[in-house]
C-alpha cells in the first residue's frame, strides 16, 4: 500500500509540474529536479518493494513449508492410523473358509498360475518365494522357486518356506489344504465362477489382502476398460462362426462347448461358436464339418497347427483350406488372471483382424 | 445234424445282418443324413456299382462325413470286432478255459503301458498313417506277447498254466507302472484314461489301410484252423494221438490271434468284452463246433461293434462316449444273465 | 495187422530214468496188458509208444519202420490212444465226439462223406453208444463215456490201439462191461490191443499176452498164467497172494 500511494504522489508530481510548465528553465531544472525526485521516488519505491517482497515470500515460503510438513505428518499419522486399522482383515474366501489375516504378508506362496500372474499385476512380485511349475508368467516368475505341480505341491518345501500367505485357486485339493492348515500356515482359496466378474472379484480381494487397493483397482478398471472396448467395436459387425479346439484326433474330439466360459468369451469377441449346443467339452467331427465354421481356432503350443493340418477331416475344412485357421495362447482364456481381458482382445483381433488394424 | 442246418442258416441270416447294420450305421449319426444320399454314396464305394452311381450333385460337407468320418469308423467296428471275436474263440479253445480271452495273455495291459510311455514322453510321429500312440501301443502289445510267451515256456513245451499264470503277473506288473506313469504325469491322465477306454473316434482311412491285412490273415488263419480247435477240445493227448501237432498249432494261433488283437489295441485303446462275451454267446447258440461257432462269433462280433460304436456316437449328440464304456454297460450285464441262465457256461 | 515192437528204448524224464533198455514185442492181432506197480513206467511207456513221447535213445518200430520218421497226422490213421481220463471242454454231443474221430482221415476242408457217416454209426453201435448220440458227453456217466472215447478211438479205423488204465476210474459194472468190450473187438477185428492194467485178475481173464513191468525194466512177459505168478507178485508188488482157480469158470485169479 504504501508503495502505490507513494508512486501516485511522485506521478502526481510529475504531472503536477508538466502542467504547470510556464518557465522553460523552471520546467528544464524543475524536469531535472521532477527527474531526480522521480527516480529517487522509483528507488525508494523499489527498494520498499523489494524489502516487503521478500518479506512476504519469505513468510509465504514458511507457510507453505509449514502447511506441507503438517500435511505430511498428518498423512503418516494417518496412514499408520489406517494401517493399523486396515489389519487384521477377515473374508470369506471361494471354500466359504473365514480367513483371518493378521497383518500385511510379505512372503507369499501360489498355488496357481492366475494367482501368481495376479501378484505380479498388483506390483508386489518380490514377495513370492514359491510358484508351481505351470506359473510360467511373467518371465520373472520363473526365477522364483518352485514348489511342484498344481495337485501334487510339495508340501515339504513350502512349510520350509514358511510364507506369510499360501493362496490356492480352482485346483486346490482338500488334502493339501489340511495339511497346510495343520502345519499352521495361513491359506486363502481365492477362485469365484468363471467369468470377467469372478477375476474382479479375485483382484479386488487380493487388494484387501495386501492392502493395495489402488493397484487393484486400477488394474480393475483398466480391464473393464478393455472389455467394453472390445465389445464396443465388435458390437455391429455380423458375427463370425468359429470352432475352438481343445483336443483332436486320438484323444476324442474336445472344444469350448455352450456351458464354458471360453465359449462365453467367443461370443463376447464377435465369434458364433458352433458348438454351443454340446456340452461338457465333448464333440464330434461329423458336426465341425457340416457347420464348416469360419474360423478354426487352436493352441500356438508345439505342433498343434501343422498337425490339425494334416488331419483327415479337419484339413478339409473351409478355414483349414483359406487359412483362417490360427493360434492363440490358450493360457490368455484358461487363467482366470489379469490377462483374461487380452485374451478377450485376442480372439477379437483374430476374428475380425480388419477392425483391428 | 438238426444242429448243421440251423447253424448253416445262421451264418447265411448273420451275413445279412451284417450288411444291414453297416448301413444303418452309415446313415445315422450326429448329424442328420438323408437315407438316399448316404445309400448312393456308399454304393459309389463298391467297385461295378459305382458306375452307375453319380454323387456329384451332393454336397462336399457330406460327402467328407461319410468318408472320413462314418466309414472308416463302421469299418474300423467291423474289422476290430471281427479281430477281437475271432481270438476271443481261439484263446477259449487253445487255452482251453471259458474265461480266456484276448487280452489274458497281457496284452492290453502292454499296449496300455506303450501308448503311456509315448503320452508321457511327447514323442510325436506319424509312421504310415500312424501315429505314434497307436504305434507305441502296438509294441508294447507285441513285446508283451514275447516275454509272456517265453517266461512260461519250459524247453520245447509250454503248459497252460503256466502261460496263464504268467499272462497274469506280467498283466499286473504292466498296469502298475502304467499306475506309475500316471502319477508321475498328473497333467497326462486325462489323455491316458481317454486312451484306455477306448474309442473308434479318431479312426481314419489311413488306419484302416494298415491294419485290414493283417486282421484279415489272422481271421483266414481262424477259420482255416477250425477242425483242428475242434480236435483240441478232446485233450491235447488225444489230440496228438490223432495227428494234430499241438505245439505247433497253439503256437501259429496264439500269434496269430495276439497279432489281431494288438493291431486293434493300437487304433482303437482297449475295448473289453468283445472278446469274451460273444464266443461265449455264440458258443450257446450254435455249440461248440468251431466250423460253425468261428463264422458266426466273427460277424456278430463285427455287429456288436458297430452298433456299440454308432450307439456312442448318438447318445449324447454331438457329445461322444468312449465305446468302451457301452461295451461293458451292454456286456456285463448280459454275460451275467447269461451265466444265470446257463449253468453250462461253468461246465465250459 | 500190425506189430509194434521196441528195441532197448531209455526214456528219462527230470534228470530221472525212466524206463531202461525196454526191448519188447506186441504181437499183431494181440490182446496185450501191460501191468506194473506205480511208477513202474507203464503210462510213460504207453506215450513212447503213440509218439507223445521220444525216447532217449532208441525207438519204437511199427512193422518195423520207426515211428520217429512217421508224421504224427500220418501215424494217427494206424493208431488210436484212449488216454486215462479224458478233459473235454464244452459241451460237445456224443455224435460229434466220435465224428471227431474221423479226422485223421479227412482233408481239411471236405465235408463228412457217407462213408465217414456210416462208419461212425457202424462204431457207435458196436460200443453201444449210438443211443446217446445227440447227448451231451458230460450228461452221461462215466463208463459210457469211456464207451464213447472207445467209439471216438475206432473211428479212426487203426490198426493199433492203446488203451491207458481204461477202466480204473470205474464202477464194477462198467469196468466188466468195457473190458468185454475191448475183448470182444480184439477177437473181432483182429486190431493190435495194448492195455495199461491196474488190475491183475484182468491180465488173467482177459489178455493174451502180458507185460510186467517193475521199475522201468521188464521183469517177465509172456502167457497170463507165466507172468502172474506168486512169486513174481511178491518181488515186484511185495504183496503175498495165492492163485487160485475160479470155482466156476475154472480160470485161474488172484487171490489176496
Amino acid at each position: 500500500m504504501k508503495k502505490i500511494v507513494s508512486l501516485l504522489l511522485v506521478m502526481l508530481m510529475v504531472f503536477a509540474f508538466v502542467g504547470c510548465g510556464d518557465n522553460n528553465a523552471t520546467v528544464n531544472s524543475n524536469n531535472v529536479a521532477i527527474e531526480n525526485a522521480t527516480e529517487n521516488a522509483t528507488e525508494e519505491a523499489t527498494e520498499e518493494a523489494t524489502e516487503e517482497a521478500t518479506e512476504e515470500a519469505t513468510e509465504e515460503a514458511t507457510e507453505e513449508a509449514t502447511e506441507e510438513a503438517t500435511e505430511e505428518a498428518t498423512e503418516e499419522a494417518t496412514e499408520e492410523a489406517t494401517e493399523e486399522s486396515h489389519y487384521p482383515i477377515s473374508f470369506t474366501d471361494g471354500m466359504d473358509r473365514e480367513v483371518i489375516i493378521e497383518s500385511e504378508p510379505m512372503t507369499i506362496v501360489s498355488l496357481a498360475p492366475s494367482i501368481t500372474e495376479t501378484v505380479f499385476a498388483l506390483n508386489l512380485g518380490e514377495r513370492l518365494v514359491g510358484r508351481t511349475d505351470y506359473c510360467n508368467y511373467p518371465e520373472t516368475a520363473l526365477e522364483v522357486e518352485s514348489i511342484g505341480s498344481l495337485r501334487e505341491p510339495n508340501l515339504e518345501a513350502i512349510i520350509a518356506l514358511n510364507p506369510d500367505l499360501i493362496i490356492m485357486s480352482t485346483h486346490a485339493s482338500e488334502e493339501v489344504l489340511a495339511k497346510l492348515e495343520e502345519a499352521g500356515l495361513t491359506t486363502a482359496i481365492l477362485t469365484a465362477q468363471e467369468s470377467f466378474d469372478g477375476v474382479y472379484e479375485i483382484l479386488s480381494q487380493m487388494g484387501s489382502i495386501f492392502n493395495v487397493e489402488d493397484t487393484s483397482n486400477e488394474l480393475i478398471d483398466k480391464m473393464k476398460a478393455d472389455v467394453d472396448s472390445v465389445l464396443n467395436t465388435v458390437k455391429d459387425v455380423e458375427k463370425k462362426t468359429v470352432y475352438y479346439v481343445v483336443g483332436f484326433g486320438e484323444w476324442g474330439d474336445y472344444t469350448a462347448t455352450g456351458d464354458t466360459f471360453i465359449h462365453e468369451m467367443l461370443e463376447m469377441a464377435g465369434g458364433s461358436n458352433i458348438a454351443s449346443d454340446g456340452e461338457g467339452w465333448s464333440y464330434n467331427l461329423e458336426s465341425i464339418i457340416l457347420n464348416d465354421p469360419e474360423y478354426v481356432i487352436c493352441s500356438e503350443l508345439g505342433d498343434t497347427k501343422t498337425i490339425l493340418e494334416e488331419t483327415e477331416g479337419y484339413m478339409e475344412l473351409t478355414a483349414v483350406k483359406d487359412g483362417k485357421l490360427v493360434e492363440i495362447n490358450q493360457d490368455l482364456l484358461s487363467r482366470q488372471g489379469p490377462r483374461l481381458a487380452d485374451g478377450l482382445k485376442a480372439i477379437a483381433q483374430l476374428l475380425h483382424p480388419e477392425l483391428f488394424e | 445234424m438238426q444242429r448243421n442246418k440251423k447253424n448253416n442258416l445262421m451264418i447265411l441270416v448273420m451275413i445279412g445282418l451284417l450288411f444291414l447294420t453297416i448301413v444303418i450305421a452309415c446313415v445315422i449319426g450326429s448329424e442328420p443324413i438323408p437315407l438316399t444320399q448316404s445309400i448312393r454314396l456308399l454304393l459309389n464305394k463298391i467297385p461295378l456299382i459305382n458306375h452307375f452311381i453319380n454323387i456329384e450333385d451332393i454336397d462336399i460337407k457330406i460327402q467328407n462325413i461319410i468318408y472320413i468320418v462314418r466309414i472308416p469308423r463302421i469299418l474300423g467296428a467291423m474289422l476290430i470286432g471281427m479281430a477281437l471275436a475271432g481270438s476271443g474263440v481261439v484263446f477259449q479253445g487253445v487255452l482251453r478255459n471259458p474265461l480266456a480271452e484276448p487280452y489274458i495273455l497281457g496284452i492290453s495291459s502292454g499296449a496300455a503301458l506303450g501308448a503311456t510311455v509315448t503320452i508321457v514322453t511327447g514323442i510325436s510321429f506319424t509312421f504310415m498313417g500312424l501315429t505314434s500312440i497307436s504305434i507305441g501301443a502296438f509294441i508294447g502289445a507285441l513285446l508283451t506277447m514275447v516275454v509272456v510267451y517265453n517266461i512260461a515256456r519250459v524247453g520245447l513245451k509250454t503248459s497252460i498254466t503256466t502261460l496263464l499264470l504268467s499272462g497274469i503277473a506280467v498283466s499286473f506288473l504292466l498296469q502298475s507302472l502304467v499306475s506309475l506313469m500316471i502319477s508321475l504325469n498328473r497333467d497326462q491322465v486325462e489323455k491316458i484314461i481317454f486312451w484306455t477306454m477306448g474309442s473308434l473316434s479318431s479312426i481314419k482311412m489311413s488306419h484302416i489301410e494298415v491294419v485290414y491285412i493283417p486282421i484279415i490273415i489272422s481271421l483266414l488263419i481262424f477259420l482255416f484252423f477250425s477242425r483242428d480247435l475242434n480236435v483240441m477240445l478232446l485233450g491235447e493227448e488225444s489230440a496228438t494221438s490223432m495227428g494234430i501237432d499241438v505245439i505247433i498249432l497253439r503256437k501259429i494261433l496264439l500269434v496269430a490271434a495276439s497279432v489281431a488283437t494288438a493291431f486293434s489295441v493300437s487304433i482303437s485303446g482297449i475295448i473289453g468284452f468283445v472278446g469274451l462275451i460273444i464266443p461265449h454267446s455264440m458258443r450257446l447258440i450254435v455249440g461248440p463246433n468251431h466250423k460253425y461257432l468261428t463264422p458266426t462269433s466273427l460277424l456278430a462280433g463285427a455287429i456288436f461293434l458297430i452298433v456299440s460304436d454308432t450307439i456312442a456316437r448318438t447318445i449324447i449328440a454331438p457329445g461322444q462316449l468312449p465305446i468302451g464304456v457301452i461295451t461293458a454297460v451292454i456286456g456285463a450285464p448280459y454275460f451275467i444273465f447269461l451265466l444265470y441262465k446257463n449253468t453250462s457256461i461253468s461246465r465250459g | 495187422m500190425s506189430r509194434i515192437h521196441a528195441n532197448q528204448v531209455n526214456f528219462s524224464y527230470d534228470q530221472k530214468q525212466i524206463l531202461h533198455n525196454i526191448s519188447l514185442e506186441m504181437k499183431a492181432g494181440k490182446f496185450t496188458g501191460i501191468i506194473g506197480p506205480n511208477g513202474s513206467g507203464k503210462t510213460t511207456f504207453a506215450k513212447l509208444m503213440s509218439k507223445l513221447l521220444k525216447p532217449d535213445s532208441s525207438s519204437v518200430y511199427i512193422n518195423n519202420e520207426d515211428i520217429n520218421d512217421v508224421k504224427i497226422s500220418d501215424l494217427a490213421k494206424v493208431m488210436a490212444m484212449v488216454p486215462q481220463a479224458s478233459q473235454i471242454t464244452y459241451d460237445l454231443t456224443v455224435y460229434e465226439v466220435v465224428m471227431l474221430g474221423r479226422t485223421p482221415h479227412m482233408k481239411r476242408f471236405q465235408r463228412e462223406s457217407d462213408y465217414d457217416l456210416n462208419l461212425v454209426k457202424e462204431v457207435m453201435m458196436e460200443t453201444d453208444t449210438w443211443q446217446y448220440k445227440d447227448r451231451m458227453i458230460h450228461q452221461l456217466s462215466g463208463g459210457e463215456r469211456q464207451r464213447v472215447i472207445i467209439a471216438r478211438a475206432l473211428a479212426q479205423e487203426p490198426e493199433i490201439l492203446i488203451l491207458d488204465e481204461p477202466v480204473t476210474y470205474l464202477d464194477i459194472h462198467h469196468q466188466l462191461q468195457v473190458m468185454s468190450l475191448i475183448k470182444k473187438l480184439s477177437k473181432t477185428r483182429n486190431m493190435t490191443i495194448i492195455t495199461i492194467l491196474h488190475d491183475l485178475n484182468y491180465a488173467l481173464k482177459y489178455c493174451d499176452h502180458v507185460i510186467l513191468l517193475s521199475e522201468g525194466r521188464v521183469f517177465k512177459h509172456g502167457e497170463p498164467q507165466e507172468v502172474v505168478t506168486k512169486n513174481h507178485i511178491k518181488s515186484v508188488y511185495n504183496i503175498d497172494v495165492s492163485i487160485m482157480d475160479h470155482p466156476i469158470t475154472k480160470h485161474p485169479m488172484v487171490v489176496f
